[in-house]
C-alpha cells in the first residue's frame, strides 16, 4: 500500500466539510465540561473509544467488503453491493441521535464527492447509492479508502485518528487554546488511537452484528440540545 | 454461578395473557406479580376493555450478580401476548473472587400484536465490579416494546464500578437499534466529558410503537441539559416507529425522573 493516498485521506485539508464540525466539543465547552488541555484530552479519548471506534470498525468493514469490487470493476461497469447497504443500515441503527445521523450522511456525501475527484471509482458510486441522503460518513470513508487503494489497517487508523483530529482542530477556536497544546494532546492519544484501530480491524473481520455500537450519552444528548441554540460556531 | 430463566406467554381467547412457562433458578428467580406489588402504571394503559398485561417480577435478591456469574434469560411472547417485567429492588453488581466479569444474556422475541415492557430497577455497579449485559430483541412489525435500562456507577459515596449494556433490537428484517453503554474505570474515556461528564447515573428507555409509523409524536420530544448538577435528557426518534430516551444524572433518583416518558 502506498502511504500517499492514506496521508491525503487523513489530511484535514481534504475538502470534505469536516472543518465545520466539532464532534460535540462545542457543546461540551459551552456546558463547561471542557475548559483546558486536560479536559480536552479526556473528551477526545471518550470520543475515540465510542463513536471513533465504531466509525473505524465500519470504515474497515467497508474497505474489506469493497476491496474485491474495485478489482472486479477495474475495466468499468456497475458495482453493486448488498452488504454495503447492510453496513449503512447497521450504522444507522447505532446512531440514535437524528441530528448526528443527518450530520453523518451530509459528511458522507461530501466525502464521496471529494474522494471521487481524486480517485474516481465505481465503489464510490455504489456508496453514494446506499441511501437517498447519501452514505454515513464511515461508509463513505471506507469506500474512499477502497477507491484510493488503502488497506484495512490504514483505513481503520485514519478513521480512528480522524475522530479526534477533527474536533481537536476546532479546540483552538473554541477554547482559545495554544495550537502547540493541542498537538501535545493529540500526540498523547497516539497509543490509544493505535489500539482502537487494531480493535476496529478485528471487529471488521467478524460478523456485522458484532461491530461495535458504543454510545457517548452526553454527546448524543448535546447533539439534540444544540438544535435549540440560537448561535453556533460549528455544524456539530 | 450459572443460572437461566425463561418466560413464555400466550394470549388467551378472552384477551388476557397466560404465562405458560415461568422458570428460573437462583439468583435469577421469576415470580407472578401479586396484587399490591405492581409498579406504577404502564406508559400507555391499553384501550378501555383491554385486559392488563401479565406481570412478572424479577426477584434476584439485591446482592449480585457476582463476578463470574453467567446468567441467561429467554422471553417468548406469542401473538397478541402482553407482558410486563419489573423488579422489586435495584440489583448490585459486585466483584467476584477471581476478578472475572459477570454476564447476563437476554433473548426476547415478541410476536405479532404482542407487547413487552421490560423495566427493572437500576443496576448498580459497585466498586471493582465488572458486569456485562447483552440483550437481543426480535420484534414482529406490529409488536410494541418498552425497554428500560438504568445504570448507576458505584453505591453512595463509593468509586464507580464498570458495567456495559448492549441492546440490539431487530424489527422485521431490519436492525432498529444497536446501542451500548460501556461505563466505568475499565472503559477508557467513559468517565470523561464526552460520555458521562462525571454523572454517576446513565440510562435509556426504548419505546417501539407501530402506531408511530408517521413519526414519533411531537409532544414526546424534548432535549434538556439542566444547569449545574441536574443532569441531561433527550428523546431521539429512531429510523422507524420508535424513540430512544437517553439521560445522564448525578444520582439514580434524578435519572429515573428524567427517563420517565411524558407528553408536553
Amino acid at each position: 500500500m502506498s502511504l500517499i493516498p492514506l496521508l491525503l485521506l487523513a489530511d484535514g485539508r481534504l475538502p470534505s466539510g469536516t472543518h465545520m464540525h466539532s464532534g460535540g466539543l462545542e457543546a461540551a465547552v459551552r456546558a463547561g465540561r471542557v475548559d483546558d488541555a486536560d479536559t480536552l484530552q479526556s473528551f477526545l479519548l471518550g470520543r475515540l473509544t465510542t463513536v471513533g471506534f465504531t466509525a473505524a470498525a465500519f470504515a474497515a468493514a467497508t474497505v474489506l467488503e469493497l476491496a474485491d469490487g474495485v478489482l472486479a470493476t477495474a475495466g468499468g461497469g456497475v458495482f453493486q453491493s448488498k452488504e454495503l447497504a447492510v453496513l449503512d443500515s447497521e450504522l444507522d441503527a447505532r446512531t440514535p441521535s437524528p441530528a448526528q445521523r443527518e450530520v453523518s450522511r451530509k459528511l458522507g456525501r461530501q466525502l464521496v464527492r471529494a474522494a471521487g475527484a481524486g480517485w474516481p471509482s465505481p465503489v464510490l458510486e455504489a456508496a453514494a447509492r446506499v441511501h437517498p441522503d447519501g452514505p454515513h460518513q464511515p461508509i463513505a470513508f471506507g469506500a474512499a479508502a477502497a477507491a484510493a487503494g488503502l488497506d484495512v489497517h490504514g483505513t481503520a487508523a485514519a478513521a480512528a485518528l480522524g475522530s479526534v483530529t477533527g474536533p481537536a482542530a476546532t479546540a483552538t477556536r473554541l477554547l482559545n487554546l495554544d495550537p502547540d497544546a493541542v498537538t501535545e494532546v493529540l500526540a498523547g492519544l497516539a497509543e490509544a488511537v493505535d489500539e482502537m484501530a487494531a480493535a476496529a480491524v478485528r471487529a471488521a473481520r467478524g460478523p456485522v452484528e458484532d461491530l461495535p455500537a458504543l454510545s457517548a450519552p452526553l454527546s448524543d444528548i448535546s447533539a439534540e440540545h444544540r438544535l435549540t441554540w440560537e448561535v453556533r460556531l460549528f455544524d456539530s | 454461578m450459572k443460572a437461566s430463566a425463561r418466560i413464555v406467554a400466550r394470549a388467551q381467547p378472552d384477551g388476557t395473557t397466560r404465562l405458560t412457562t415461568l422458570a428460573g433458578e437462583a439468583p435469577l428467580l421469576l415470580r407472578r406479580a401479586a396484587r399490591g406489588d405492581e409498579p406504577a402504571p404502564a406508559l400507555r394503559p391499553g384501550p378501555p376493555g383491554v385486559p392488563p398485561p401479565a406481570r412478572v417480577r424479577l426477584a434476584g435478591g439485591s446482592a449480585g450478580p457476582l463476578g463470574g456469574d453467567e446468567l441467561r434469560c429467554a422471553v417468548d411472547l406469542g401473538p397478541g401476548a402482553r407482558v410486563e417485567v419489573f423488579s422489586a429492588a435495584a440489583s448490585i453488581a459486585l466483584p467476584g473472587p477471581h476478578g472475572r466479569e459477570s454476564s447476563m444474556e437476554i433473548q426476547a422475541s415478541v410476536s405479532a400484536g404482542g407487547e413487552l415492557a421490560w423495566r427493572p430497577e437500576p443496576m448498580i455497579a459497585a466498586r471493582g465490579a465488572r458486569h456485562r449485559t447483552v440483550i437481543h430483541v426480535e420484534l414482529a412489525e406490529d409488536a410494541r416494546l418498552l425497554w428500560r435500562d438504568e445504570l448507576v456507577l458505584g453505591r453512595d459515596g463509593e468509586d464507580p464500578g464498570s458495567v456495559a449494556t448492549r441492546l440490539r433490537v431487530r424489527r422485521g428484517e431490519r436492525t432498529l437499534l444497536d446501542h451500548e453503554f460501556a461505563l466505568g474505570p475499565r472503559h477508557p474515556g467513559s468517565l470523561g466529558p464526552a460520555v458521562t461528564g462525571g454523572h454517576r447515573a446513565v440510562g435509556a428507555v426504548l419505546i417501539v410503537d407501530p402506531a408511530w409509523s408517521g413519526g414519533v409524536p411531537a409532544g414526546l420530544l424534548r432535549a434538556e441539559t439542566l444547569d449545574g448538577r441536574g443532569g441531561a435528557v433527550a428523546v431521539m426518534p429512531l429510523s422507524g416507529p420508535a424513540a430512544l430516551i437517553i439521560a445522564a444524572a448525578p444520582d439514580g433518583a434524578t435519572l429515573s425522573r428524567l427517563l420517565e416518558p411524558r407528553m408536553s
